[in-house]
């Protein structure tokens, strides 16, 4: 207990730091802090209702149109627009999940699947809205309440995402931490059993679902907003593992793995780009494989290991 | 009119072309203490599933208090009041005797769709969890992860989730089977001091346990009650004797 909250605290202190440990990165940092976000928010389906789902991006990309519409056609303040795609998400993932509840495990899978690609198809024929295969142009973010302008060096880019990745990890965080998200992780456990102690396991599903809906459109409008453009790829299939990967890749259910999983992949993805740019995809492949049989539980369980060790030997 | 605590009116459950349920009629009034005797495979846990709301009849309706439940589904069956346990141990392996047991517990409160941590609702679930370990002589286990417990510790938990929901009607499907002799004793003592209130059904093979806690005896063979009474009724009843009775005493 003492110790999560430590590590709790260090999270938030990291985000605040990275400022100044890597000024010259924070277009890179605020890219990270979306991809953290909507891999924290994924965690609630996989690691604690046990549910793996290869749609997220659908609910990413709904943020990232429906924030970025809102911001060509609307208004460009950013917050608003941040408020517009959660809850554009938020909506799909209500309507999604009455559906996709119902199924589990590969039925699911194939459902998330066809989700992300009618929401996907959805974007391309609209394309006087959406600007279809081309992308979404002509987003123009007002500053930051008011005051603060979007520069080139992407410092506010990134104190705006961080801060955002703050607020719902702090919301994540009391989440996990309440009977809520307990009575998620015995459904996880062993649903049927949830039945028979009471539990309105469909109903608890459902809720889960829609945060964690919520949360990728939020993470989807940060990603609009930053960039002042949404591509047709941020509800692709193709985003869809990459998250997923980011997440087992950190571990699960673990509170901290989207934090871990995400930096890393992207890390990972930059320098192989870089020195090996014909075969990351290989190599990325092969680090999910060492991660899956040498740390089950990703990098988060690894580093738990390895701490347990150190404390072993100390004492 | 509020009928009997439990009523089964006529209950029939076809599985393809089995019989496993004809036409049964049970009725437990509030406070019964009966007994569900059979041979194995007499249909005696589907029954259980039936009036739990696992599993669907095919006739028949299910009533509790004067309400018809046969179309509830079993969650909202254990909202109004009915528990029960599993023959074969259901519980959540990898979490802790403890987490298990607050699982049911916060549930039981209403308080395990609260969507952040809550101080005040948290000291009355650890309080209650407190009590049912004491209660079961699982204190010393609170910590463990059920999947690592003996089988018989196991079958105690399984047993305390049931208890933790603070049913009106409890249904018991063989809560002693695979408990080693000398932990048998937590789980009838424990039985022995339900609340006089409670409705109670429980499915065991052990005769003298039967004849020790029931007031009514059910023998159900075949899907079919064969034969109803009390404990004196059942144990002089001949077809029950032959059936049933004679080949538990042999075992
Ligand atoms: N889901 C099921 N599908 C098909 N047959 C079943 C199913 N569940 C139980 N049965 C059959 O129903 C009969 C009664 O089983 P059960 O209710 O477990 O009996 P008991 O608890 O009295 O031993 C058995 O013949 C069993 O094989
Ligand atoms: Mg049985």
């Amino acid at each position: 207990m003492r110790t999560t909250r430590a590590l709790d605290g260090l999270v938030l202190a990291g985000l605040a730091a990275f400022p100044m440990l890597a000024p010259g990165s924070l277009d890179l940092g605020a890219r990270m802090a979306i991809l953290v976000l909507c891999a924290m928010s994924l965690d609630l389906l996989v690691g604690y209702c046990g549910l793996i789902t290869l749609g997220h991006a659908a609910f990413f990309g709904a943020g990232a149109y429906a924030a970025g519409i809102f911001a060509v056609r609307a208004s460009a303040d950013p917050v608003a627009g941040l408020v517009v795609g959660g809850a554009a998400a938020a909506l799909l993932g209500l309507l999604s999940g009455v559906v996709l509840l119902r199924s589990r495990r590969l039925t699911l899978i194939m459902l998330s699947l066809a989700t992300v690609l009618i929401v996907q198809e959805a974007a391309n024929r609209w394309g006087g809205v959406t600007g279809g295969a081309d992308g979404l142009q002509g987003i123009a973010m007002s500053p930051l309440l008011g005051r603060f302008a979007f520069d080139l060096s992407g410092r506010v880019a990134y104190v705006y995402a961080a801060t955002t990745l703050a607020f719902a990890f702090l919301m994540f965080r009391s989440l996990v931490d309440s009977r809520f998200g307990q009575s998620l992780v015995g459904i996880r456990e062993n649903e049927a059993r949830m039945h028979a102690l009471g539990t309105p396991v469909g109903a608890r599903l459902r809720t889960a679902f829609v945060i964690s809906a919520a949360l990728a459109g939020v993470a989807g409008a940060l990603q609009a907003q930053v960039t002042e453009f949404v591509a047709l790829n941020a509800v692709s299939v193709e985003f869809s593992g990459e998250i997923l990967i980011m997440l087992i890749l950190g571990g699960a259910g673990r509170r901290y793995g989207a934090f871990l999983g995400a930096p890393v992949y992207v890390f990972m993805q930059d320098y192989l780009a870089r020195e090996d740019p014909a075969n990351w995809y290989l190599w990325i492949g092969l680090m999910l494989l060492a991660i899956v049989f040498l740390a089950p539980g990703g990098l988060t369980a690894g580093v738990a290991a390895i701490a347990r060790r150190i404390r072993g030997r100390r004492s | 009119m509020t009928g009997a605590a439990l009523e089964v009116r006529g209950v029939s459950k076809r599985f393809g072309s089995l019989d496993v349920a004809r036409n049964v009629q049970l009725s437990l009034e509030e406070g019964a203490r009966c007994a569900l005797i059979g041979p194995n495979g007499a249909g005696k846990t589907t029954l259980v599933n039936l009036i739990s709301g696992r599993l669907a009849p095919t006739a028949g309706e299910i009533w509790m208090s004067g309400r018809n439940v046969t179309a509830m589904p079993e969650a909202a069956r254990v909202k109004a009041g009915i528990g029960r346990t599993f023959q074969i141990t259901n519980l959540f392996r990898r979490l802790t005797v403890e987490e298990n047991l607050a699982l049911a517990v916060a549930e039981q409160l209403g308080a395990a769709g609260r969507l952040w941590p809550d101080r005040r609702a948290r000291a009355s679930i650890d309080g209650r969890v407190a009590g049912m370990l004491a209660m079961l002589r699982l204190t010393d286990h609170a910590g463990r992860r059920v999947e690592l417990l003996p089988y018989g510790v196991q079958r105690i938990v399984e047993l305390a989730l049931a208890l933790a929901l603070a049913p009106k009607i409890l249904l018991l499907d063989e809560p002693a089977a695979g408990v080693p002799r000398a932990d048998v004793g937590i789980i009838f003592e424990a039985i022995e001091q339900l609340p006089t209130s409670m409705a109670v059904l429980l499915i065991e093979h052990d005769i003298d346990v039967v004849f020790r806690f029931a007031t009514r005896v059910v023998v159900l063979v075949a899907g079919e009650v064969l034969a109803e009474g009390s404990p004196r009724e059942i144990s002089e009843h001949p077809q029950v004797r032959a059936l049933y009775l004679g080949d538990a005493r042999h075992e």
